[in-house]
């Protein structure tokens, strides 16, 4: 239903580039993907599962989850592109012509993420991960110069290439399943597959988990098969790089942890792909502290935080406890959050002072005092420092790796997270205070603070966290360690 | 019933190779033809299973192959390469020769590792799986030695016919829709890259990825 409804936004963009069409209909497809799909949401959570067209569309928390985030962050990131869009065009960076296919572009990525999280069927799921490359390969390389150009090249090369593994490893998965459950669509059913599981075929299933498993990571740029990512990321339009960090990653480690649901019940045993995913997972941390520590590049920094990020959830799912699961999947939402809004306030940023280079960003408290608000509250979320509710998930991944005798693992991860956060607060200091360089006009209006609604969120949700989310956190929880 | 002994073989030889001949081609015009060729024998494998083994679905897979990976993806890549003007396939790091033996030694890789799963297919399919994985490893050998934008095209491309022919002795044939939507993400793939060499023709006047480095750090 909502992925008909960002398909015929999609090819509807194309009409005509006039400024008010463009905002009419993106003002309607996003009520009518709010509606129909917060009300799949809640219908979810309140029977556990969810199916529409016979079975063909199928939700189960883990999914609902996911569809929650993408629908929350699509709406924030396409009401912000409004305003962003509009000064690129009114700066000369874009023909006006080309709006008309960036919202094309933006929507036909939101349908394929959506059709991700909506089929039951790891081939289809498949289909929809390569999807979303192709949707985003074109708006990475938007502004069409060297290296947007570069970045765009990269980018579909690698993730083309990982996914083409995963691929291999749904055929190896199908080739154990199809003996059991005949040659059809349903022998690649996350429904049907976990009822056959302890039968599959070792051989079979330890090749297909191991390439899916390594060919979905890349796709999520976990280190050291991040190389596309930074550069993807700092190159897009910046409601592009919000939409890439904290939505595309999720999609992809979704894909992830439905063959970690998968691999747990068959006769690999639970700690097959965890334990990939841990060592991933503190790959990714290791590495990014120090590239955060030396980055010049304000939203290169924003990029290797989320393949930190990403490296966390690892380690949280990973480590397969009740605690870590359910703090990973909060943290999930929470990072989706932060680093959306982190990214477009730094977008605004940039845009403004028309540079990246954060020598160059001095005194922003000066001249726009409220977006230095904001920057300050993103710099303590992402950072993991409380009362943010990511600190509040972050404590729980790490407590759940104390209680299973991974101490010295703890220590590390605590050790890169304080690296990683010292790293951030050097940059931003600098960014937030000293002298102005270049003539910019001081001030900007309040309504700037509106932006900050995903972080305020964060941060309620550090102080309390409502009964009802809780429930469906542990929902997750259950889908994700017990099967279906 | 399947295909018979002696054809598989036969088109295992073809795709075999056309496989090495593209790693052994100095001109990327001519590394598109072979490809060519290999896709062509791939969907002649396909649609001779299929119409062995009267399944509907089969058949289709291998026409949309013939028409969608034989068909549209040379001409469109051809143009591509006609436009740029490009025509070494920019031999950096392996020459014509020393890839050639590489290519040897990792077809000799690819029967190794295919032993744990030799137990599985049909007996006449062994060979197949361990063609399809050889041309994964050509592919992935072909993207790394290799400078030119489109030569590492033909990579995934390759890979993308390995992948095809190791699930199809793997299993047969996918379901219909995973074929389909597999096949439409690739050929919607190479439309973008085609894009994405235009613009980078625009830029950098060359298909070259070395003179992609500006992005580090």
């Amino acid at each position: 239903m909502f992925i008909g409804v960002a398909v015929i936004a999609a090819v509807g963009m194309l009409v005509s580039a006039k400024d008010t069409y463009l905002k009419l209909l993106n003002s309607v497809a996003l009520v009518l993907l709010t509606l129909s799909g917060g009300w799949t949401v809640r219908q979810t959570f309140l029977q556990g599962s969810y199916a529409s067209w016979s079975g063909i569309l199928y939700w189960d928390a883990l999914s609902a989850l996911l569809l929650g985030v993408i629908i929350i962050i699509a709406v924030y990131v396409i009401l912000f592109s409004f305003g962003y869009m509009e000064e690129e065009v009114r700066e000369k960076k874009l023909p006006r012509t080309r709006l008309k296919w960036y919202y094309f572009w933006i929507w036909t990525f939101i349908a394929t993420m959506l059709l991700v999280v909506s089929t039951p069927n790891l081939g289809v799921m498949w289909v929809g991960i390569e999807g979303t490359t192709l949707a985003t390969t074109l708006l990475v390389g938007f502004y069409r110069n060297k290296q947007a150009v570069e970045a765009a090249w990269k980018y579909v090369i690698l993730c083309t290439v990982g996914i083409s593994f995963a691929l291999l490893g749904t055929m190896l998965l199908f080739a154990a399943a199809a003996p059991l459950l005949g040659q059809s669509l349903s022998a690649l059913d996350w429904r049907m597959l976990p009822k056959v599981a302890s039968q599959l075929d070792q051989n079979l299933v330890r090749l297909g988990v191991l390439f899916a498993v390594v060919g979905f990571a890349a796709k999520v740029g976990f280190a050291p098969i991040h190389a596309w990512l930074p550069d993807a990321h700092s190159q897009a339009p910046s409601p592009v790089s919000a939409l890439l960090s904290a939505v595309l990653l999720n999609c992809a480690l979704y894909a992830i942890l439905r063959w970690y649901s998968l691999a747990r019940l068959t006769t690999l045993g639970p700690h097959f792909v965890g334990t990939i995913l841990m060592c991933f997972g503190f790959l990714s941390l290791a590495l990014m502290a120090g590239f955060i520590l030396l980055q010049k590049d304000i939203k290169r920094l924003l990029a290797y935080s989320s393949v930190e990020h990403m490296g966390i959830l690892a380690i949280g799912f990973g480590l397969g406890t009740k605690e870590a699961v359910w703090g990973a999947s909060l943290h999930l939402l929470l990072h989706g959050l932060t680093k959306a809004n982190l990214f477009v306030i730094i977008g605004s940023l940039v845009q403004k002072t028309g540079t990246r280079q954060i020598s160059r960003i001095r005194g922003v408290f000066k001249i726009w005092p409220f977006t230095g608000i904001i920057m300050v509250f993103g710099l303590l979320g992402i950072t993991g420092t409380p009362p943010f509710g990511t600190f509040r998930s972050e404590l729980s991944i790490l407590s759940g790796l104390y209680k299973t005798g991974h101490s010295l693992l703890g220590f590390l991860t605590i050790l890169f997270l304080t690296v990683i956060f010292a790293g951030f607060l050097y940059h931003f200091l600098q960014m937030l205070y000293g002298k102005p360089s270049g003539r910019y006009q001081p001030g900007e209006s309040v309504s700037t603070l509106i932006l900050s609604i995903p972080l305020l969120v964060v941060l309620f949700l550090g102080l309390f966290i409502p009964q009802s989310l809780n429930q469906a956190l542990n929902q997750v929880v259950k889908v994700i360690l017990g099967g279906v | 019933m399947g295909i018979s002994e002696n054809e598989l073989n036969l088109l295992l030889f073809v795709l075999l190779t056309s496989g090495l001949s593209i790693v052994y081609s100095t001109r990327v015009k001519k590394a598109l033809i072979w490809w060519t060729l290999q896709t062509f024998a791939v969907s002649i494998l396909i649609l001779v299973q299929g119409i062995y083994s009267h399944e509907l679905s089969v058949i289709i897979v291998g026409v949309l192959l013939l028409v969608g990976k034989a068909g549209i993806i040379p001409v469109l890549l051809g143009r591509v390469l006609q436009e740029s003007k490009t025509e070494w396939v920019g031999e950096i790091y392996l020459k014509r020769t020393s890839s050639v033996v590489v290519a040897g030694a990792l077809t000799l890789l690819a029967y190794e590792v295919t032993k744990p799963l030799m137990a599985l297919p049909q007996p006449g399919f062994r060979n197949g799986l361990a063609v399809g994985l050889a041309l994964i490893f050509y592919g992935l050998l072909l993207m790394m030695i290799r400078k030119v934008a489109i030569v590492q095209v033909l990579g995934i491309l390759l890979i993308d016919n390995g992948i095809f022919l190791a699930g199809f002795f793997l299993t047969q044939g996918m379901p219909l829709l995973v074929e389909m939507g597999s096949m439409f993400d690739i050929l919607v793939g190479i439309v973008i890259i085609v894009i994405l060499s235009k613009q980078m023709l625009e830029n950098y006047d060359s298909l070259n990825v070395d003179h992609m480095r500006s992005l580090k750090g």
